[in-house]
């Protein structure tokens, strides 16, 4: 197999494809190219970073138990069927 | 030249450039509508035997041009943003530039948000609220959400990003009113 170097990419492309990078939407080639700009700069590494805390954040923010009375409620009506 | 050829660029031809700017507003890049363009001719010239003579060429080969874009942009690999989700990701970014200039690059590392987050989704609307509560918090794939909610993969993208941008600012909104940040942005917004 030939390994191929990424092609390198500007920080406005890096940037446009933010989101996509992050949400592992991207085809390999393509991570591959943002990877290594990641890498090499510290400008575009920041948003990254801050980006991927801001999903981290709300990803764990959802409150313990937020379907408590649903799921009572469910139960309830199930035991009912029953 | 083969009389099939000869006569398809005598009909067809003519039309080159009304096809061309067919592809430019499809493809929104002039290499990309030059490739299509040829495509489009050399997909009419094997279907040459369907087209009824005296009828719209122009329209049929703009047809063909614009469901030879649709294959192409289902069989492509790269994740190409609409006009929306670039710019949702560019307001993105600023946020990150104002949370930068306001000492609050770390601002999701140090803070607790949990309830400064769940307070801000409900503020959403509930078409952006719905799909990055489905992929943040779900988990949810962008395919599967695109089925469950019955909307192009495209719309699950674009309001995915923008609900994300309309949070950030929420969120650095909600850490300057708690007096966490002190100066005033400065620059544009895209």
């Amino acid at each position: 197999m030939t390994l191929v170097s990424p092609v390198p990419l500007s920080c406005a492309e890096v940037v446009r494809q933010l989101w996509p990078h992050l949400d592992g939407a991207l085809p390999e080639s393509a991570r591959a190219g943002i990877v290594a700009h990641l890498e090499a700069c510290a400008g575009c590494r920041s948003h990254y970073d801050f980006a991927a805390a801001f999903l981290e954040a709300v990803r764990t923010s959802h409150a313990p138990d937020e379907f408590a009375s649903l799921r009572v409620r469910v139960a309830t009506a199930l035991r009912a069927e029953g | 030249m083969p009389d099939a050829v000869q006569d398809f660029s005598a009909v067809a031809l003519p039309h080159l450039d009304a096809v061309a700017r067919v592809a430019r507003a499809l493809t929104r890049d002039a290499a990309d509508a030059d490739d299509l363009v040829q495509e489009t001719f050399l997909r009419a010239l094997r279907h040459w035997n369907t087209f009824v003579p005296g009828s719209d060429c122009k329209r049929w080969l703009a047809t063909i041009c614009r469901n030879a874009f649709l294959a192409n942009k289902a069989r492509s690999e790269v994740v190409i943003a609409s006009e929306d989700e670039t710019l949702e990701i560019l307001g993105a970014v600023q946020v990150h530039r104002d949370a930068r200039a306001m000492g609050l690059d770390d601002l999701f590392d140090r803070l607790d948000l949990g309830p400064a987050i769940r307070a801000s989704l409900e503020r959403l609307e509930p078409i952006f609220r719905d799909v990055v509560t489905l992929y943040d918090v779900e988990g949810f794939t962008y395919e599967e959400i695109a089925e469950l909610l019955m909307i192009p993969l495209g719309t699950v993208r674009s309001r995915l990003y923008r609900a994300r941008r309309l949070l950030q600012e929420m969120l650095l909104a909600h850490a300057i009113d708690r007096g966490f940040a002190a100066a005033t942005p400065t620059g544009p917004r895209p």
